[in-house]
């Protein structure tokens, strides 16, 4: 039997579980494949290559790192590492931590080989980390990635020793073709023209979103609006979450590839992110922006659906914990009984937007507790009730500041008015209470002393549209 | 004359292995594995023992049993718990739900794994110990009194104790724990699980609490159809060494198999400090790891240390489906060993098994398994033909567990261990040129002779 599409397919979506954002290449740069548990860096994942074809030699001696949103990285926590193995080629991306000091700036890295000829340049991985704005573990973290890179070598090595028609082009082209023509049939197949999705943050400030389906693919118009200064991203940003998200819905998510993303018309906002001059922007649009789209996205779906969207916006938060400024990032989200749901619910039965995000997001109590925080309740309580089909409830979670510690905050940008008039949207709207005083601000860095009380909500209100 | 003998067994999910070995010379008089739906153990075992009786021509008396399963997994994909209760420090209902885990979850979809105890079983009672062990909010009589009638009017039988800090300092946790056994309450305390008390050890005792009716049933099962045999006290069921002292240890049972082959196949088999095993069982196909990791549990992770086990994608009972390019594809979906796969007689729907067994079976049902598949494969994209098919998928099955477990094992030997292990040998050593390859069968190192072995060195 020829090697199917099939099993190269089952090939490349193995491989691509090795790390938590990939994306494959053959030896044309044609991008066979993507596969990222973030929304936003798809597409950015495909460009950063593309982009430094001609600027390295991509024969496996190299692995080139950047951070450049201009070149794809999506955040500014994240780096891409760019290597080849054989006749294929990968980007991948890294989270590390960084401290969300929103006023300082963080090292910005152009492309370099901090692998050369095989051989790991420790004197120019040293100098980057020496740098005053470089993370205090970026040595550490750069090393470990290599690692990570170094096994997945030799174990691709010994795949395409045994599968040579894996590199085979002819067969790449096939596949590409066919991945290509199963996500446009899908497209065609659901009943989704045109939607309209407009935000207001301010007077005058908008943001205009139309989506349409045909019988070339999805077009995603932001009909020369410009993003909230707050919510600017790269282009590569914006083109990932529109390509990502359609993908999820039209359920060709492990297809996302060069040629399933040629399916999408994209005319992005004006004066997005070029190059942020002030990072406490980038920081904050780097976290916030992904889902205020989504919600947008969102917002048109539902338009065109008879089922009522429940969209629950997110806080970030990081404790800074004083002197050995340690960072400890957490998230809540909307909890439910474990397993309370039981069932698995694909597609359009119910529509709702990240219900209970994985509880990697919630540090336990003795973690708190280490960090300065001690836990002092989590409850969920039940708007309805059927709270426990749609997940309409609101989580709070209490804490007392046991050591004088700093907490960084992203709250969420909602808009103060949406269109159309029939928004069915329940916008869920997070909040944080210090000692009873509400702090609603986007972005703030709040200095906590012994005994203040925090209480934050994943909340719930209705969202007035006009 | 009598023989002294110790039995071995090992309850998988449908499977389950017996061996006799005679002490103290450790010869095998029997080994075999059945398929439990078949010949279910309660009847199959006392015909067991009349013929090897006959056979070696001798009274046989068993000194010892020593029972090994993992056949509580099978119940994971299912709805659990049913009576479990969580008690828990008043404001803290949901931090155990707050840290729920989900399969799979991207913007239109989630997988979640089933119930274990519902939002209506939570109670709270109210008393808080601090983080330095103080008492913030003494318990009173009158909150456990309270308690035990709300847990009465409820009917709960078994009740997990999920007291904030109570590892810090375990006095109301002593409280309400002696209120609920002198209640006749069957007590699943989160301290026995873990140095704190944290949504892990949370989580895995009430994991336990939800497995202890099936555990019950089966060990009820098992020690009635040993009675007239062996003494009850010498029936032993297997342990791993997350094992906890207080525990009733149902959990770590599950993990005694791949702890016992690491220990007894190394001098067995001269095998390197380092290795990783790929194992290829009749139930399951998994890649086993010689390090301690925690256990992930379909609920999340918990607070248990055990061997590393990673399931591959292509398991057993695994059926055929067309995929997104029109070929035919291995589902992700198992069928499970009820009604099972068509080798077995009663399933209808051919799997991964069947094409990896079908050689075994009589040219009828054979024939009848290849006709299934071939309905399914002629309608595909793919230039199948019906003569050669059902072999190309099998050459289809071993690539895909030979790339996906290849990415996963890192050491310079790898033991392919199992039932299937012999049909892999040719292409194995074709795929991994430059490991130190073992092939162990199935029928030379059964998984009963591994829960006999370590039996043998937990419980004498």
């Amino acid at each position: 039997m020829d090697t199917r599409i099939t099993d190269f397919h089952y090939f490349l979506k193995s491989v691509s579980e090795k790390f938590s954002s990939v994306a494959i290449f053959n030896s044309d740069f044609k991008c066979l494949h993507v596969h990222s548990r973030s929304i936003n860096n798809s597409v950015g994942l495909m460009n950063g290559l593309k982009t430094l074809k001609p600027f390295f030699p991509w024969d496996g001696t190299h692995v080139v790192i950047h951070n450049d949103p201009l070149l794809g990285c999506s955040r500014i926590d994240r780096v891409q590492f760019l290597f080849s193995i054989d006749s294929f080629h990968f980007a991948i991306e890294e989270a590390f931590s960084i401290n969300w000091e929103l006023n300082h700036k963080i090292i910005k890295i152009p492309p370099i080989p901090i692998v050369e000829n095989k051989k790991v340049n420790n004197s120019l991985i040293e100098t980057l980390s020496s740098q005053p704005d470089c993370p205090k573990d970026f040595h550490g973290f750069v090393l470990k990635t290599l690692e990570t890179i170094e096994t997945f070598q030799q174990h691709f090595k010994t795949i395409l020793k045994f599968e040579k028609y894996f590199s085979n082009k002819e067969l790449h082209k096939d596949y590409l073709d066919s991945a290509s023509a199963f996500a446009l049939k899908t497209i065609k197949s659901k009943t989704y023209s045109v939607a309209l999705t407009e935000f207001e943050f301010e007077p005058g400030s908008f943001l205009k979103l139309k989506v349409s389906t045909s019988e070339t693919g999805v077009r995603v118009d932001f009909q020369g609006t410009t993003n909230h200064p707050l919510i600017q991203m790269a282009d590569s940003m914006t083109d990932s979450i529109c390509f990502h998200f359609f993908a999820d819905y039209f359920q060709f998510l492990d297809l996302m590839n060069e040629a399933t993303f040629s399916l999408f018309q994209i005319a992005k906002p004006t004066q997005s992110l070029a190059n942020s001059k002030i990072f406490s922007q980038k920081l904050y649009s780097d976290f916030v922006g992904p889902d205020l789209l989504v919600q947008a996205l969102i917002d048109g779906l539902a338009e065109r659906s008879p089922l009522k969207p429940y969209l629950f916006t997110r806080s970030y938060f990081q404790i800074v914990n004083g002197d050995q400024n340690k960072t400890l990032n957490f998230e809540l989200a909307n909890s439910k009984p474990i397993g309370s749901l039981g069932v698995s619910y694909m597609f359009e039965p119910l529509l709702i937007s990240k219900p209970t995000p994985s509880g990697t997001h919630l540090p336990g109590l003795e973690l708190f507790y280490q960090f300065g925080l001690e836990v002092l309740g989590c409850q969920s309580t039940g708007k309805s009730g059927r709270t426990k089909e749609n997940n309409d409830s609101t989580t709070t979670l209490q804490l007392r500041c046991v050591t004088p510690l700093r907490l960084n905050v992203l709250h969420p940008h909602l808009p103060s008015k949406t269109r159309p008039n029939k928004s069915k949207g329940t916008y869920s709207k997070p909040t944080l209470q210090i000692n009873g005083a509400l702090k609603d601000k986007h972005s703030f860095i709040l200095e906590l002393k012994p005994n203040d009380i925090l209480e934050i909500k994943t909340g719930s209100i209705e969202f007035p549209s006009t | 004359m009598t023989k002294q003998v110790d039995v071995g067994l090992f309850f998988g999910e449908s499977f389950y292995e017996v061996i006799f070995t005679e002490r103290p010379s450790n010869v095998v008089l029997f080994s075999n594995a059945f398929f439990n739906l078949k010949d279910p153990f309660k009847t199959k075992f006392p015909k067991l023992f009349q013929a090897i009786s006959a056979e070696s021509q001798s009274e046989i008396k068993i000194n010892s049993v020593y029972v090994g399963y993992r056949y509580l997994e099978r119940i994971f994909k299912f709805k659990l718990g049913g009576s479990v209760a969580q008690v828990v420090t008043k404001g803290f209902e949901h931090w155990l739900s707050a840290h729920q885990f989900n399969k799979v979850e991207t913007l239109f979809s989630l997988k979640s794994a089933p119930d274990l105890s519902s939002t209506e079983m939570i109670f709270s009672v109210d008393e808080k110990i601090n983080p330095l062990g103080g008492v913030e909010k003494e318990l009173t009589t009158e909150s456990i009194s309270s308690l035990i009638a709300e847990l009465k009017k409820k009917e709960a039988k078994r009740i997990c104790l999920n007291l904030v800090n109570s590892h810090k300092n375990p006095s109301h946790n002593q409280m309400i724990k002696a209120a609920l056994i002198e209640n006749q309450f069957e007590v699943f305390d989160a301290l026995d699980f873990g140095a704190t008390s944290d949504s892990l050890s949370w989580r895995t005792s009430l994991i336990e609490s939800s497995l202890a009716g099936t555990f019950n049933e089966l060990k009820s099962e098992i020690t009635e159809a040993l009675q007239v045999f062996v003494p009850a006290e010498n029936v032993h069921f297997l342990i791993s060494n997350s094992s906890t002292k207080n525990s009733r240890n149902i959990l770590s049972g599950l993990f005694a198999l791949e702890e016992s082959f690491f220990h007894f196949a190394k001098t067995k088999y001269k095998l390197p400090d380092h290795y990783d095993v790929i194992h290829l069982g009749l139930e399951n196909f998994s890649v086993w790891i010689n390090s301690d990791d925690t256990w992930q549990s379909p609920w999340g992770p918990t607070s248990l240390k055990v061997k590393k086990r990673i399931d591959l994608k292509v398991q057993p009972t695994n059926s055929f489906h067309l995929n997104s390019f029109e070929d035919v594809e291995i589902s992700f979906n198992e069928e499970s060993f009820e009604p099972g796969p068509m080798c077995l007689g009663r399933g209808k729907i051919p799997c991964v098994y069947d094409i990896l067994n079908c050689g075994t079976v009589l040219p009828e049902l054979q024939k009848k398994i290849r006709d299934s598949f071939w309905a399914l494969a002629r309608s595909s994209n793919g230039k199948h033909t019906a003569d050669k098919a059902f072999d190309e998928f099998r050459t289809v099955i071993w690539n895909r567990i030979l790339i996906e477990s290849s990415l996963l094992t890192s050491s310079e030997t790898t033991v392919f261990y199992g039932d299937f292990s012999p049909q892999f040998e040719t292409k194995a050593k074709d795929f991994f040129k430059t490991k130190n390859l073992v092939f162990i069968s199935q029928k030379e190192f059964p998984k009963s002779w591994l829960s006999l072995l370590k039996g043998r060195l937990e419980f004498t």
